[in-house]
């Protein structure tokens, strides 16, 4: 006689628990099949766009960087999706060095939804992969001049030559 | 002899029509048969014949899908008209967005004149959560008064984001009761996958063996277990901590309110092979949740 292995739940726990949904979404405007192009030098904020705009619950949703760390980096792991909304952003900065070489390399981010224990046998959770590929050109980024860093040394340079100036006009004065 | 002179005096001039011609042209009209000349407003509109030009269009790079709604994609359109905004006919700016065989029109709306010659307007369309990512291009036209030629620049474009997003009901797999050593022993329940975004591809699994409650040596390992598409126990064979492409599975976009089976899958699961274990509750609670994925 086999034995019966039987489960936690019953009719009950099972019906109470049926009505649950888990949802969220995430949006990115790259995706496999559509790269991110990008120079050598450059750097790039890259909003991914959650969202829970169907569930009736907020949702708790983890983030991993999984390829690319290299070049790749989230700001948050962590993020509350509240329900009804779309405008919570998970920025992911990619950064691409001058010395790199040119090619393609592939970012790869995990969202998942942290799902309650309900007690049940097995909890179900979402996630949502976003991948894409970085093609990194042959090309460099162009320096970014920095135009304050600039003129505040510029007016320091004036303010010293000044301040020489007025010293020695003093000092021939007093001659 | 005099009253009476005065009195047909009097008489011709009542039967003279009183007009604003006045008696001297009643006479030139009653002599020469010619009709009379009157004085009125003459308003003479000159319309170019430049045609207009539509100079831009101008939209963000990229709009997102919003999860089971529809987005608005915004964008202005800038025409000009050598001849002066005034011969652009504002009512004829339209625009059309199209993507494969998939297009939108719209109308687009005067919003203000830049300089004399040149006028924005603004333009709106909608696309839906299911409509597929990827670039989408925009074309604008319109005509003027004078010219009336339609003029069209297709130049306009912008890409659509790829929005991955789902439902999954409910949020537990259950079995009612399996035998220790038993094959084949489907779950009671049916994971509904609604695409809630416009993701087009194929369904994954992320599956943990369950462990004993209370005695937590034992298991029933996730290499025993498997789901697809079909109540048939023929399904993807799963891996503990591993995430499996469930074989045949699509997130198939479209519109879920059709019913008709677009946007949905649906994943069962099955317990190939039952080990030789201890009769008590196995669960996700020590390992985690099982993640279904895109």
């Amino acid at each position: 006689m086999k034995n019966k292995i039987k489960f936690i739940f019953g009719i009950f726990l099972l019906v109470a628990l049926m009505g649950n949904i888990t949802a969220f979404g995430v949006s990115s405007p790259y995706w496999t099949g559509n790269p991110l192009n990008i120079d050598r030098g450059e750097t790039m904020i890259v909003e991914l766009n959650l969202q829970n705009m169907v569930g009736d619950d907020d949702v708790n949703v983890e983030a991993k960087l999984v390829s690319g760390s290299e070049y790749a980096k989230l700001k948050e792991t962590q993020f509350l999706v509240k329900q009804k909304t779309s405008n919570t952003f998970a920025p992911l900065t990619i950064k691409i060095p001058r010395n790199v070489e040119p090619g393609i390399h592939k970012i790869k981010v995990e969202f998942k939804s942290i799902a309650d224990d309900t007690g049940g046998m097995i909890n179900v959770g979402t996630g949502m992969d976003v991948s894409f590929d970085v093609n990194i050109s042959e090309n460099f980024a162009k320096r970014e001049i920095n135009y304050i860093l600039i003129g505040g040394i510029v007016l320091t340079i004036l303010i010293i030559i000044l301040i020489i100036f007025l010293t020695k006009r003093k000092k021939k004065k007093r001659k | 002899m005099n009253k009476i002179s005065i009195s047909l005096a009097i008489l011709i001039i009542l039967t003279i029509p009183v007009t604003s011609a006045g008696i001297a042209d009643w006479f030139e009209s009653k002599l020469t048969g010619k009709a009379s000349s009157q004085p009125t407003d003459v308003v003479i509109t000159v319309r170019g014949t430049a045609p207009i030009i539509i100079e831009q269009i101008l939209s963000q790079p990229y709009y997102s899908p919003i999860e089971g709604t529809t987005s608005d994609i915004n964008f202005n359109v800038i025409a000009s008209d050598p001849d002066g905004v005034n011969d652009i006919d504002d009512t004829s700016i339209t625009a059309q967005i199209t993507k494969d065989l998939i297009s939108q029109d719209t109308s687009c709306t005067h919003v203000n004149d830049i300089d004399k010659n040149k006028a924005n307007y603004t333009c709106k369309v909608t696309l839906d959560y299911y409509n597929l990512p990827g670039y989408w291009n925009i074309s604008a036209s319109g005509t003027d008064l004078g010219n009336k030629t339609i003029i069209t620049n297709d130049s306009g474009l912008f890409l659509y984001s790829e929005l991955k997003s789902m439902t999954a009901e409910p949020n537990l797999i259950t079995w009612a009761e399996v035998s220790s050593g038993g094959t084949d022993q489907k779950a009671a329940t049916v994971t509904t996958i609604n695409n809630t975004g416009n993701y087009n591809g194929p369904i994954s699994l992320l599956s943990y063996d369950l462990v004993g409650d209370s005695d937590n040596t034992q298991r029933i390992f996730a290499a025993n277990m498997s789901s697809g598409i079909q109540d048939d126990c023929l399904g993807t064979k799963l891996e503990n901590n591993i995430t499996k492409e469930i074989v045949g599975s699509a997130a198939n976009p479209g519109n879920l309110l059709l019913g008709d089976g677009s946007g949905q899958e649906e994943l069962y699961y099955c317990v190939n092979n039952v080990p030789q274990i201890s009769s008590q509750t196995y669960s996700s609670t020590s390992l985690g949740a099982w993640i279904i994925s895109y």
